[in-house]
């Protein structure tokens, strides 16, 4: 039974392996925030956005 | 940029949590077994913080998941010779990356995010990264349990496949 519960939880973490790999993607698209916008700025790109 | 930042959050908690409740050992070992990770997130917290005002997000997240990656296919390739001290070694380097990535991705999304939404946003975070991480494990749990049914079949037929050499 060891063996096969082995073989289960490295499946397991194979998966979870390609689930961090997928982040490891998302992360290349990370941009620097622009820390010198005022919060006019801000609230301009936000209601822009997401404002209705 | 928050939204991708969540997105980052809710993957890595998946892959986190998971990672907590497949060690198939004893409660007390298991415990121990994670001590030096969860030490060095603290003593990494502070120093993650000062290497992202100097490199920003991207660097420190693309390193910690690069770390991240590495362990977790590390944890794949488990057995019955792998020893306490190596999981134990691997857990805490895989810690080490996932504290760069944390919380220098979740600054970074808030810093987008006007002032007077910064509550939303750390309440949206954190209820995400809960639920991400409740559905990451039952998602997990769920395959291995298939997985080893399925091989514990294929053992007792004396079928040859899924035989490690």
């Amino acid at each position: 039974m060891i063996p096969a519960m082995l073989e289960g939880i490295n499946f397991s973490f194979t998966v979870s392996t390609f689930i961090a790999l997928a982040s490891l993607v998302l992360a290349f698209f990370i941009k620097k925030p622009d820390l010198h916008a005022t919060e006019e700025e801000k609230e301009r790109v936000y209601k822009r956005r997401y404002a209705d | 940029m928050f939204a991708l930042s969540s997105v980052i959050s809710v993957t890595l908690s998946m892959a986190m949590f998971s990672a907590m409740i497949l060690m198939p050992i004893s409660p007390i070992e298991s415990g121990l077994l994670m001590l030096p990770g969860a030490i060095i997130m603290g003593i990494m917290s502070p120093v993650t913080g000062r290497l992202f005002d100097c490199y920003g997000a991207e660097v420190l997240a693309i390193t910690g998941l690069a770390i991240v990656v590495y362990t977790t296919f590390l944890f794949s390739n488990l057995s019955l010779e792998t020893g306490y001290f190596e999981i134990m070694a691997i857990y805490t380097l895989r810690m080490f990356g996932i504290s760069m990535v944390m919380m220098p991705v979740m600054t970074n999304g808030l810093n987008q995010l006007p002032m007077k939404s910064y509550p939303h946003g750390t309440a949206i975070n954190n209820t995400l990264q809960q639920v991400s991480g409740a559905i990451g494990s039952a998602f997990l749990v769920t395959l291995m349990n298939t997985r080893t049914e399925s091989v514990a079949q294929n053992l007792i037929a004396g079928g040859p496949q899924n035989k490690r050499p």
